[in-house]
């Protein structure tokens, strides 16, 4: 009776049950085994457990019988196997031995079919390692936490792993991460404020990632009791997305700084896509831009439009690339011009269907070739002026200015004749003949060509100094000059040879001229380089130059530094201009009394 | 009795020929003076002294910068001259121009003798008459 009622009770249970006893053989079982692994009603009592239900997992049997031998129990969450409707399935079973006298008499068995369970799961577990998505959730109460393998093997922690709460969060990278992710925590256990952040953490083998992490809560009776979430590595994604915004924010400050306008036309539709620069550069407000083909021929130049409209037909049958200039008419009817390049961009079959390509404003140095080149025109024309100055000088001044000297000659002639004499006339003829030599210094001096770095060749400096000794050797014997120098017949210098001549007659003439009457004259001239250029200096031993009073003076028009009858000033007005002409340089040193050095710099090709 | 027979001046400036005249009849450079007042006249005016058997000058004194015909093209049509006499006749620059390329271009030419800047003076003439 007891056993009866026992059974009863059994066959009504809710769940998968049977009783095996050491044979194997099913004692009793609940109905609801029949229903969960039967095709049919079958009658079971007494049936060997393969015989009744074969097609349980080898394993179940193997565990029966171990549960048996051991006198013990099992327990299997979910093994695979395949039912009766030929289903792959799982079987979850829990076995419990009866023992009596150390002896197992019988088995209790529950089954349970968990396949659909069993299925999300694994479904979730696969997403997890596929998207690397881990899962965790803590337990307000015990402060328990949990971490699915997928977030431990984010973490690079092995499976043992156990987190702590307070571990957990230190992951998070010190500074902004950390103190991010523990406002955020308390903020969803205080307020139930789910987040959804990305951070960097610090994983357990010290490698940096980004993590995107989210939570979310659960709340009972006002209270959090659970927090859960996600947990993916995004590091990849993350990492190039900083990469590209690098990149994109780099073009984007080198396209905007640089006004340089990106743009976009399809053909077939005449539509185009301008970026912000563009409208900056066309000068239209963004709002009433119509983005349409004829928005952006409308303001081409009337002068240019015909022209580029046919580079652009050129550019579209592939007949020549588009790189072209234009001017538009922008706003407040200002004329920009703009540079502009474009590729064609073909579609499927090899047809062009649209054209990508930048602008950006070249008014400025179109402008500033506009001035250069006006520039050039003045100076040209003042250089001519000049010119024709110098001529007038030469012809018609001259002319003039030789006839007095001529005819002051005669007018002392006769008067001479006559036996008579007369200051004012011997003053006449003075000035008539200093007349004459100021013009013939003022035309040198016009004629000193700006453009003479043209013409500069290397020229061997010493047979010029023996040139110019040559034509001066009656003042040169006369002040007993004693002359050193360093020059070999390869010291050259870049210049014209007129020019040196001229300027080493100047300064040595100079230095007879200025020479110090208590001493014979010494010269020495010195050739040097420097990185720069070549640097000839003529150094005597002569009166010397008051350099305080008469340094800014010195190589002006007309100025003499001496109370001396022969100075006349003009001489280092022209050898600067003649210096100055062949990108050269002329500089004085001087002490009264003792003596003067000027340095002739003439420097490399500029 | 001058040294030379016949000399020439072609310059448009009165007051050179003035001043010419006086200088060359101070040292008795020529018996014969032939005055033109440019490049022109000149040409001309040699021209028909060579139609009438006359003796064409010994020197002529050339200035550049004239109306008409400069000097420049007075020379390019006197080296023209078919005659064997022409050969012998000197010819000097004397002109205001300090321009050095002026002085450059007579160098180049063989018809020019030698290059004067005005003013001309005795000793130049004297030098002329005895480089002849």
């Amino acid at each position: 009776m007891q056993v009866k009622t026992q059974n009863t009770l059994f066959k009504d249970l809710p769940i998968s049950a049977l009783i095996l006893n050491d044979r194997f053989e099913i004692e009793s079982y609940s109905e609801h085994l029949v229903h969960e692994f039967l095709p049919k009603k079958t009658e079971l009592t007494g049936k060997h457990i393969a015989e009744a239900i074969p097609f349980l997992p080898s394993l179940f049997f193997t565990a029966i019988n171990d549960c048996f031998v051991y006198k013990c129990g099992d327990e299997n969450p979910a093994v695979q196997y395949v039912n009766y409707r030929n289903d792959i399935q799982w079987l979850k079973w829990r076995i419990t031995p009866r023992i009596k006298e150390d002896k197992t008499i019988n088995l209790l068995v529950y089954l349970e079919e968990v396949s659909k369970l069993k299925q999300m799961e694994d479904f979730f577990t696969r997403v997890e390692e596929v998207a690397l998505v881990g899962g965790w959730q803590l337990n307000i109460k015990t402060s328990e936490l949990f971490w699915t393998d997928v977030t431990k093997l984010i973490h690079e922690v092995p499976n043992h792993y156990a987190p702590q709460l307070k571990e957990g969060l230190k992951f998070y990278k010190e500074g902004e991460h950390r103190q991010r992710i523990q406002q955020l925590v308390d903020n969803a256990i205080k307020y139930g404020i789910s987040y959804n952040e990305e951070l960097i953490i610090v994983t357990a083998k010290g490698n940096e990632k980004w993590v995107r992490a989210k939570g979310e809560t659960d709340f009972v009776n006002g209270e959090c009791v659970r927090l859960f979430g996600t947990f993916q590595d995004i590091d990849k994604e993350k990492r190039s997305e900083i990469a590209m915004e690098r990149t994109s924010n780099r073009l984007q400050t080198a396209t905007s700084s640089g006004r340089i306008g990106i743009w976009e036309y399809e053909f077939d539709t005449g539509k185009i896509i301008w970026d912000k620069n563009m409208y900056s550069l066309f000068g239209i407000n963004p709002k009433s831009f119509v983005p349409h083909y004829t928005t952006w021929e409308n303001t081409l130049h009337p002068e240019d439009k015909e022209r580029i409209i046919k580079d652009l037909q050129l550019a579209k049958q592939g007949i020549k690339p588009f790189n072209t200039e234009y001017r538009i008419i922008a706003k407040y009817n200002r004329v920009r011009h703009l540079k502009a390049q474009g590729t064609i961009v073909y579609g499927g079959k090899g047809e062009p269907t649209k054209m990508i390509g930048s602008n950006w404003d070249i008014t400025e140095s179109k402008e500033n070739e506009a001035r250069l080149k006006q520039l050039l025109k003045v100076t040209t024309s003042q250089n001519e002026g000049l010119l024709n100055f110098a001529h007038i000088v030469s012809h018609n001044l001259r002319s003039h200015a030789s006839n007095i000297a001529m005819l002051s000659n005669f007018l002392d002639d006769d008067l001479k004749d006559s036996g008579a004499n007369s200051e004012s006339l011997q003053l006449l003829k003075t000035a008539a003949k200093n007349l004459n030599e100021t013009i013939v210094h003022l035309n040198e001096v016009v004629e000193v060509k700006t453009n003479a770095t043209e013409k500069l060749k290397n020229i061997a400096v010493k047979p010029i100094l023996e040139n110019v000794l040559e034509s001066i050797d009656v003042s040169v014997k006369d002040a007993n000059t004693k002359l050193t120098h360093n020059l070999t017949d390869n010291t050259k210098v870049p210049a014209v040879a007129a020019y040196l001549d001229s300027i080493l007659l100047n300064l040595i003439s100079n230095s007879i001229r200025y020479k110090h009457p208590e001493r014979d004259l010494k010269l020495n001239i010195e050739f040097t380089t420097n990185k720069d250029g070549k640097i000839l200096s003529i150094k005597d031993n002569g009166i010397g130059i008051n350099l305080k009073k008469h340094r800014k003076k010195l190589f002006g028009m007309y100025k003499t530094f001496h109370d001396h009858s022969e100075a006349r000033g003009i001489g280092l007005f022209i050898s600067k201009n003649q210096m100055e002409s062949m990108n050269g340089e002329i500089s004085v040193e001087s002490k009264e009394g003792v003596g003067s050095t000027f340095h002739l710099t003439f420097y490399n090709n500029k | 009795m001058s040294k030379l027979a016949v000399s020439c001046v072609v310059d448009d400036d009165p007051i050179f020929i003035f001043g010419m005249k006086i200088l060359l009849k101070k040292i008795g450079f020529s018996d014969e003076l032939l005055v033109f007042k440019n490049g022109q006249e000149a040409i001309d005016g040699l021209l028909e002294r060579l139609k009438n058997k006359e003796q064409l000058p010994q020197v002529i004194f050339l200035d550049l910068n004239m109306p008409i015909m400069d000097g420049w093209e007075f020379l390019e049509d006197f080296v023209k001259i078919p005659n064997h006499n022409r050969e012998t006749v000197r010819v000097y620059v004397v002109s205001s121009s300090i321009d050095a390329r002026d002085h450059q271009r007579a160098k180049e030419l063989n018809v020019v003798s030698n290059y004067f800047v005005k003013p001309i003076t005795e000793e130049d003439l004297n030098e002329i008459l005895n480089n002849l």
